[in-house]
């Protein structure tokens, strides 16, 4: 796979807390949301986020847990640049992303890629699988280079290359999965933002999905901000746990921390609740 | 799509239509334009289908060449209208804010005047002739076309794989023109179909108070024109002329209805 992005340091030595350098970081980030009454006369301020803080590593896998409605696919969207913040900030490697120019936001969205829940939305449903994942690949690479990697892409995410000529509507929920993951590994992504993208899936899928992601994380020294309802699944592949509820973050730590002695009862109640 | 009975039964109306307009001059040997003062006002009969006008020209081939330029007038004009229409109603839904705003006055200004006043004013300035009425026509009907892609466009743009887009780091215009274009493209072409009918109506409407197509050039307007100066002795000519107007009108309605019928996934089967 010669076109997949170098480690950023091979055989390193997992670094303390302190000493790894943060992607992403986001400070005191407060979101709201406008809602308009029937009638379109008064309007209501709903607080999405409430001043949420919390950094994600290099290389490392931050989860974020919580209820529907608590706020997580608002996060991502922020650091995916799709919200503004009403105030606070999202940093990518210590620069702000709203302050982005053009073709800096350009270059941000190429590194931080989403995956998002409904595989079926995510691909547009009048164009080819090629297509498709030729629009991520650099423009820049000649069509020899271009084929290539589009080849290598789909052998990463372990799928034939009889589904470039075939349109969305004609694979199946896990194939169409594994397209947006290869889609978000084909720009050479450094992190991906996966907003429940193994949650629709069956579990035997979930399973398969979990495997592949951690494998590619590994091959590709990729970040992931994995962001779910199901405890399970956290517990699998996250490094790192934040809880969240009603737009607050009430708690984030290790993954052994959180599952073993969480502090907050709303914690020990999700975790309670997983069990059954 | 073939099984939308609507659909069917409008598009055969207008091929049928569309195919002997075309095809006209290998179906009828008479000229439009020779005049024959044996047989002034003639009643259908087998040698004149329709009958004769008051020049002794035969109807049928009349009508059927006035279909020629009602339909191309309803074809471009709907072109150029819907092509307008098309481009501010993407680039309002699209860029939104200020854009918008500014884009969705303009339209209400334009939808605020009387479109067969301002139609009657500026032809009435000028000498009217077949071009105008189609620079005319385009320039005021795009107004309806841009609310209804802008509508599509502020829907469309919201979904996930437009996002999917926006992150891969496509410019706007690959995004708006790959992945926005090809998803709103049928509720287009169903307010293209529609509004092929409306412009023959009121294409026909200007030419029938003289406003329109000049004589000796047919257009159904005109030919309905004339027949209604002697409705009484020479029925025929308001009848058939009048009929081509509705059958036609009544065909691009169907086909419209059809396809949003066919294109509307809440009332029948998405096309893919």
């Amino acid at each position: 796979m010669f076109w997949i992005r170098k480690p950023a340091s091979g055989n390193r030595k997992m670094k303390s807390n302190t000493d790894r350098e943060k992607l992403i970081e986001v400070k005191e980030l407060t979101v709201r949301y406008r809602q308009r009454n029937g009638f379109g006369l008064r309007e209501k301020t709903v607080e999405a986020l409430k001043d949420i803080s919390f950094f994600i590593h290099r290389g490392e896998t931050l989860a974020l847990v919580g209820e529907t409605g608590s706020g997580k696919s608002t996060i991502a969207m922020s650091i995916l640049h799709f919200v503004s913040p009403d105030s606070g900030k999202v940093l990518c490697s210590g620069e702000d992303i709203w302050k982005y120019k053009r073709a800096e936001l350009r270059a941000y969205h190429r590194k931080v890629q989403p995956v998002f829940q409904n595989a079926d939305e995510s691909l547009n449903p009048r164009l080819k699988i090629r297509l498709a994942l030729a629009d991520a690949v650099d423009p820049t690479l000649s069509s020899e280079e271009k084929s290539l990697r589009l080849r290598d892409c789909l052998s990463s995410v372990q799928l034939n290359e009889d589904i470039l000529t075939r349109f969305p509507h004609q694979l199946s929920g896990g194939q169409k999965q594994r397209v947006c993951i290869a889609r978000a590994l084909a720009t050479g992504s450094e992190m991906l933002v996966l907003d429940e993208a193994i949650s629709s899936q069956d579990l035997s899928l979930q399973a398969h999905l979990l495997k592949l992601l951690l494998e590619l994380k590994k091959k590709l020294s990729l970040t992931f901000f994995y962001i779910s309802h199901d405890l399970e699944t956290v517990r699998v592949i996250a490094d790192r746990v934040g809880i969240l509820k009603d737009g607050r973050l009430i708690e984030i730590g290790d993954k052994n921390e959180i599952f073993n002695s969480p502090k907050e009862s709303y914690t020990q109640l999700l975790l309670e609740r997983s069990r059954f | 799509m073939w099984r939308e009975k609507t659909f069917r039964f409008g598009f055969v109306l207008v091929l049928a239509i569309l195919v002997l307009c075309v095809c006209l001059p290998w179906i009828v040997p008479q000229d439009p334009y020779t005049q024959n003062l044996e047989e002034i006002s003639r009643p259908p009969s087998f040698s004149h289908p329709f009958g004769t006008d008051f020049f002794g020209r035969d109807l049928f081939t009349r009508i059927l060449y006035g279909g020629r330029s009602s339909l191309t007038i309803g074809l471009v004009v709907t072109f150029f209208a819907v092509a307008i229409g098309t481009i501010i109603g993407m680039i309002s839904g699209y860029f939104g804010g200020r854009i918008d705003a500014a884009l969705m006055r303009f339209v209400d200004v334009m939808l605020g005047f009387p479109r067969l006043f301002i139609l009657l004013t500026v032809i009435g300035f000028t000498r009217p002739s077949f071009g105008l009425m189609l620079v005319v026509l385009s320039l005021f009907s795009w107004m309806e076309v841009a609310r209804v892609v802008r509508a599509e466009v502020l829907s469309v743009r919201e979904r996930l794989y437009v996002k999917s887009a926006v992150a891969l780091g496509l410019n706007r215009r690959r995004v708006l023109f790959r992945y926005i274009f090809p998803n709103i493209l049928g509720p287009i072409i169903v307010s293209a179909t529609l509004m092929i009918g409306s412009v023959i109506v009121i294409e026909s409407g200007l030419s029938f108070i003289g406003l329109g197509v000049q004589p000796p050039d047919a257009s159904w307007g005109t030919i309905l024109n004339q027949g209604f100066q002697d409705l009484a002795g020479a029925w025929w000519i308001t009848l058939f002329s009048g009929l081509a107007i509705v059958v036609t009108v009544i065909g691009f309605n169907l086909v419209g209805d059809g396809l949003r019928n066919v294109l509307d996934p809440k009332t029948g089967e998405r096309e893919s």
